[in-house]
């Protein structure tokens, strides 16, 4: 930009502030781009006018939108009350990586609010009535962003960790005895004492 | 009808009903056609029989829910004399030796061998045997040949006559009558879960050392014998106040659960298993004293097994089985406290 005798002083900072609302508008070329990336990451006031233009460009597009900040916090905070509050029933998993769960689990969906589920075993709370209709989640090809309460609940009750499955060693003992009773049907598959259930592993090691 | 048409035949016929089981069900008898009452009972006959008096050795390859996995199974006849061993290959290394009704199982990694004598449920005197009771609760028929892990094979169907359990598809060998496929299949005819051998050898020669010298090697395993006693529900207690159709109760027993965890006796828990059965598949209800601590009510579903653990009183009820939630639930409530 050249200097202008019929403008004031030339602050190198409006052509920053410049560059950030035409980002903020999707304008920016890719070198400013760059630079506003840089300025962002390194000055607090770029981060608060960021803000600022975000906020302008939602007011523009829809009232419902002129929140103030405390509301992202207060709906993670209340995010993180619910899940609190669910019921963890299927859970024996070392201490060690049950703090590395806990640890990845919870900033995950604190900050963007999602969770990866790929929930192999379909969890229900019984109560009131769990029919099969009512099924949360079935397996997944691969671990799939889900943004609910709900999933996160799944999460922390059956979590496949590099690819295996944590599940409660107290389920399992009743599916062995369950297994082991099977004998005497009219028709029975070879080796059928060791199914696939019985196989998953409970723990990461 | 020549065996390719056959399998092909069979093979529409099976995703036909894959697409639409009730609507395909009425049509189903006439389409296999070959299904003289004479035929089922011998087909049955020879599929128990293969099981118990077969050398057989083979890759049986299971798939609930998407979790596939696969183990080794070695099987030997010899007389009365049954050996069997099945090596898990995916997951935590695990071993099941068995001969007759004494089962290792070893767990390599946490050098645990747990020793049991399997207690056969003898069916109750009156009882109608096995074979006879799945007749009452589903509709047997023939579906063709197909060929399974390089064998031909005999489909057999078992529909279930009302809602109260799954569907069963079994492929059993042609020449032999080994089971070498089974599949169950949901209300919709959805595959649940599928067991399947990719590879098997029937018949050789038996060789039960194998199998014997495992079970000797113990050294440097920590031995664990879980107590298990036959009962009764009446002496425990309980009867069976809401029985669900189609299932008899074919065994009770107190056993001890638990006896992998460490220090053995924190955990252990006594429980009243009682086990009933429709002649295909059956349904155990564990009983044990509740604990507000330890016990949350849960439902569980993989591939065909459902899981209720729920409530009564001052009981803790854990139904399972490979049937619909709805079965399992009623399960769930089926017993009743005798005061």
């Amino acid at each position: 930009m050249s200097d202008d005798p019929l403008h004031r002083p030339h602050d190198p900072l409006d052509d920053a502030w410049a560059a950030l609302s035409s980002m903020a508008d999707g304008e920016a070329s890719a070198d400013a781009q760059e630079r506003c990336l840089a300025m962002w990451s390194e000055q607090s006031d770029a981060r608060a006018r960021w803000r600022q233009y975000q906020l302008i460009g939602d007011v523009l597009r829809s009232r419902e939108l002129a929140r103030d900040d405390a509301h992202d916090a207060a709906f993670l905070a209340a995010l993180r009350t619910r899940m609190a509050g669910e019921p963890v029933v299927l859970h024996r998993v070392r201490p060690v990586l049950l703090s590395r769960l806990r640890a990845w689990a919870a900033p995950m969906a604190a900050a963007a609010g999602v969770a990866a589920v790929a929930a192999v075993v379909v969890m229900m709370r019984a109560t009131p009535v769990a029919t099969e209709g009512t099924q949360i989640a079935a397996r997944q090809p691969a671990p799939q962003p889900v943004a609910s309460a709900v999933a996160v609940t799944a999460v922390q009750l059956q979590q496949p960790v590099n690819g295996r499955l944590i599940r409660d060693a107290r389920l399992d003992r009743y599916f062995a005895a369950h297994r082991q009773s099977g004998t005497g049907a009219a028709v029975q598959m070879p080796g059928g004492v060791v199914r696939s259930v019985d196989t998953i592993v409970l723990e990461d090691r | 009808m020549i065996p390719l048409r056959r399998s092909l035949h069979t093979w529409l016929w099976a995703m036909s009903m894959a697409a639409a089981w009730p609507a395909q069900a009425q049509t189903a008898g006439a389409a296999a056609g070959n299904d003289r009452p004479s035929d089922l009972r011998s087909w049955m006959v020879r599929v128990q029989r293969a099981a118990t008096t077969l050398n057989y050795q083979g890759t049986l390859v299971s798939n609930a829910a998407g979790v596939v996995s696969s183990s080794r199974v070695t099987h030997y006849c010899e007389g009365k004399q049954r050996y069997e061993r099945i090596d898990v290959l995916d997951g935590e290394a695990r071993q099941v030796l068995r001969h007759n009704d004494l089962t290792h199982t070893l767990w390599p990694r946490a050098r645990v061998a747990v020793i049991e004598q399997r207690l056969t449920m003898p069916d109750f005197p009156g009882l109608p045997p096995a074979d006879a009771r799945s007749e009452d609760a589903y509709e047997l028929r023939l579906l063709g040949t197909e060929r399974v892990a390089g064998h031909e094979a005999q489909v057999l169907m078992f529909r279930p006559r009302d809602g109260h359990r799954f569907a069963q598809r079994l492929w059993a060998d042609q020449s032999s009558g080994l089971l070498l496929r089974a599949d169950v299949l949901g209300t919709k005819g959805e595959l649940l879960e599928s067991a399947s051998f990719s590879d098997v050898s029937i018949g050789g020669k038996a060789n039960p050392d194998t199998v014997l010298q495992a079970m000797r090697k113990l050294d440097g395993f920590r031995i664990v014998r879980p107590v298990a006693t036959r009962t009764s529900l009446d002496a425990e207690g309980w009867s069976v106040g809401h029985p669900v159709p189609g299932f008899q109760l074919v065994g009770c027993m107190r056993r001890e659960l638990g006896a992998l965890e460490e220090p053995p006796t924190s955990a252990s828990t006594q429980v009243v298993m009682a086990v009933f059965s429709d002649g295909l598949t059956h349904v155990s209800v564990f009983v044990e004293p509740y604990d507000a601590q330890r016990h949350k009510p849960v439902a569980t579903s993989l591939g065909a097994t459902h899981t209720v653990m729920t409530r009564s009183g001052e009981w803790w009820i854990t139904a399972m089985g490979d049937v619909p939630m709805a079965t399992v639930q009623l399960f769930s409530s089926a017993l009743e406290r005798r005061r």
